[in-house]
């Protein structure tokens, strides 16, 4: 408990990730919020109010079918966030239980699954995951599934490097001479020794995913019209780029945010879990 | 009935040059509630008797010969059988006590969970024989110190914490590898203080591994003395230490006295080079013509050619 207020205390002093952690809790705030904090419809065409610029009934203005830009954008945080917390939960918990069971066993079973790690880190991530999401079809499902299948392995990769250094530990072979059973070992001295880094790297890996989900959305293969997505804002505001810049410029300052505020925030829970670091600095 | 029978253990482990034989014909016995202590230099196979009768050692050794405990043989055990007899009924603690004890837990929780382990019972119970159990093995304010972790203590309290996880389970018999090697002389008194207290509470056998001889003097009854992974004199620790039969004891006894140090000559063979014959006599003083052909086999409780039948 000391030691969590101890990390909590470093994270504190250090304001990029506290700025992140502070926008990240924002965004969770509208996207749950969303009906509250819209001022219109998301998905309401006023073909009459085409393009409209800024004004006080749409602050953001409208795009090309008279939809309100603020409210399509707010109602696009949840999506956003639906999208990179379901996969990252995916990929970290897959990762992290194929990593720990590689490490752990060791001979066959870890050649295998970490032969097929390689295999899939031999492919560029994002254009596996077009292959993927364009094979399926489109649809935001797809594209989730599609991410999942291509980033487990960097948890995978992490966890078993983890476990095996903890494996050795005198502490390991203390927990088996006091009668411990695999399962008792693995969850309670090998996990906990993993757990910061899988931390860290969910965190990273939020912004990525949401930037991914985006891009592939952005290529049409993710969420399909009328939905509200940032990415397939950007594709359908591309054609008004010299008239209505702000069909394009909000939705990517929105992308943009997002993704700094979870890496802001992941690299400053590494700095804030890595003791070794510290050290340094104090010295 | 013997609690644990050690018969005709040999373990070899496959090296580039073949097997290397690192126990051969290992056999010691102890008596419920009574206590052995196997002495002997760095590298003769003591830790690997230990491991042995924990069953942990490396998975590509050869173990062959007999480990009764209860009278049943160890060796032929399933792995499931051989995990409720290890922490229930044979507890170990180790030579370093500071990583032997998870550093990402308090003390408290470590010990808990062996207490959880042996009988099922709330959090706040088990909290309470956590402190009981850390006021038995002497370690001071038990509630303030059974929420600090590992590094918050010194390596005498971490040995007394190892202690208490492996007096959790009230175990039959108690293996202490070293257990006060790596503490300073003080705190050595203080421990061994303390196990000899809590055998005769707990009702313990125990199987202390040391090179320390004071230490193996004042704990046990019992001891057998290990050179190049056999057995070379038993007895008990009184008979032995007052005329010890077999040179090498002698000169182990010899090593530290009032006049000064007077280490032994060499070192332990290495386990691809034994020599011929007795294994001690390139280093024994003693040593003559049969030594250098002839095995000597164990007689009277001694392995030496000189010593007289009868």
């Amino acid at each position: 408990m000391r030691d969590t207020l101890e990390i909590f205390g470093r994270l504190k002093k250090n304001k990029m990730a506290m700025t992140g952690f502070v926008i990240i809790a924002l965004l969770i705030l509208v996207a749950i919020l969303a009906p509250l904090f819209s001022p219109h419809d998301p998905i309401e065409q006023h073909l009459n109010l085409r393009l409209l610029s800024s004004s006080w009934q749409y602050p953001l203005g409208t795009d090309d079918l008279g939809r309100c830009i603020m409210s399509r954008l707010i109602y696009g945080t949840r999506v956003s966030l639906q999208v990179g917390i379901i996969v990252v939960g995916i990929t970290a918990i897959s990762g992290t239980l194929l990593g720990l069971v590689a490490g752990y066993s060791g001979g066959i079973v870890d050649e295998v699954i970490m032969r097929i790690v390689d295999v899939f880190l031999a492919f560029p991530g994002l254009i596996l995951a077009l292959v993927i999401a364009g094979f399926l079809g489109p649809g935001l499902f797809n594209v989730m599934l599609a991410l999942s299948v291509v980033g487990w392995t960097k948890y995978a990769r992490v966890v078993r490097g983890c476990v095996l250094s903890v494996k050795e530990k005198a502490f390991v072979e203390a927990a088996r001479a006091l009668g411990g059973g695999n399962f008792y070992i693995m969850f309670r001295h090998v996990l906990p020794e993993a757990l910061p880094s899988v931390i860290v790297l969910a965190t990273l890996g939020m912004g990525g995913v949401i930037l991914s989900a985006a891009a592939l959305s952005f290529l049409g293969l993710g969420a399909q019209p009328p939905m509200p997505e940032w990415g397939s804002m950007l594709n359908s505001g591309r054609t008004f780029l010299q008239v209505a810049p702000r069909l394009t410029i909000f939705p990517g300052l929105a992308i943009m945010i997002t993704v700094l505020a979870f890496n802001f925030s992941g690299d400053g829970l590494r700095d804030a879990f890595d003791i070794r670091q510290v050290k340094k600095l104090e010295i | 009935m013997d609690l644990l029978r050690i018969s005709d253990l040999r373990v070899d482990f496959p090296a580039e040059a073949g097997l290397v034989r690192v126990l051969d014909g290992v056999g010691l016995e102890i008596k419920k509630g009574k206590s052995l202590c196997l002495v002997g230099e760095s590298g003769c196979g003591k830790t690997i008797v230990a491991l042995s009768i924990m069953r942990l050692l490396l998975e590509n050794a050869y173990v062959s010969g007999e480990i009764r405990f209860n009278g049943q043989d160890i060796l032929l055990l399933e792995e499931a059988e051989m995990r409720k007899i290890r922490g229930r009924e044979i507890a170990m603690i180790f030579e370093q006590p500071a990583t032997c004890l998870n550093p990402v837990f308090t003390v408290g929780d470590q010990i808990a969970g062996a207490v959880r382990a042996h009988e099922k019972c709330s959090r706040k119970e088990a909290r309470k024989r956590v402190i009981e159990l850390m006021e038995m093995v002497g370690i001071p304010s038990p509630r303030r110190r059974c929420d600090q972790y590992p590094h918050e203590f010194s390596g005498g309290m971490q040995q007394r914490v190892m202690i208490a996880i492996a007096l959790a389970f009230s175990p039959s018999l108690l293996i202490a590898d070293e257990p006060t090697t790596s503490l300073d002389v003080t705190i050595q008194a203080q421990i061994v203080e303390l196990l000899k207290a809590l055998i005769v509470e707990f009702n313990t056998s125990l199987l202390l591994i040391t090179h320390d001889l004071a230490i193996a003097a004042e704990l046990c009854d019992s001891v057998a003395v290990m050179y190049a992974g056999e057995i070379v004199e038993r007895g008990s620790v009184k008979e032995v230490f007052k005329n010890p039969k077999h040179p090498y004891t002698g000169a182990l006894l010899g090593a530290i006295s009032s006049d000064g140090f007077r280490p032994i000559k060499g070192s332990v063979p290495e386990f691809i080079r034994l020599p011929r014959g007795c294994r001690f006599h390139p280093r024994c003083s003693l040593s003559q013509d049969v030594c250098r052909h002839v095995s000597p086999k164990m007689r009277n409780g001694v392995r030496c050619h000189l010593w007289p039948e009868n």
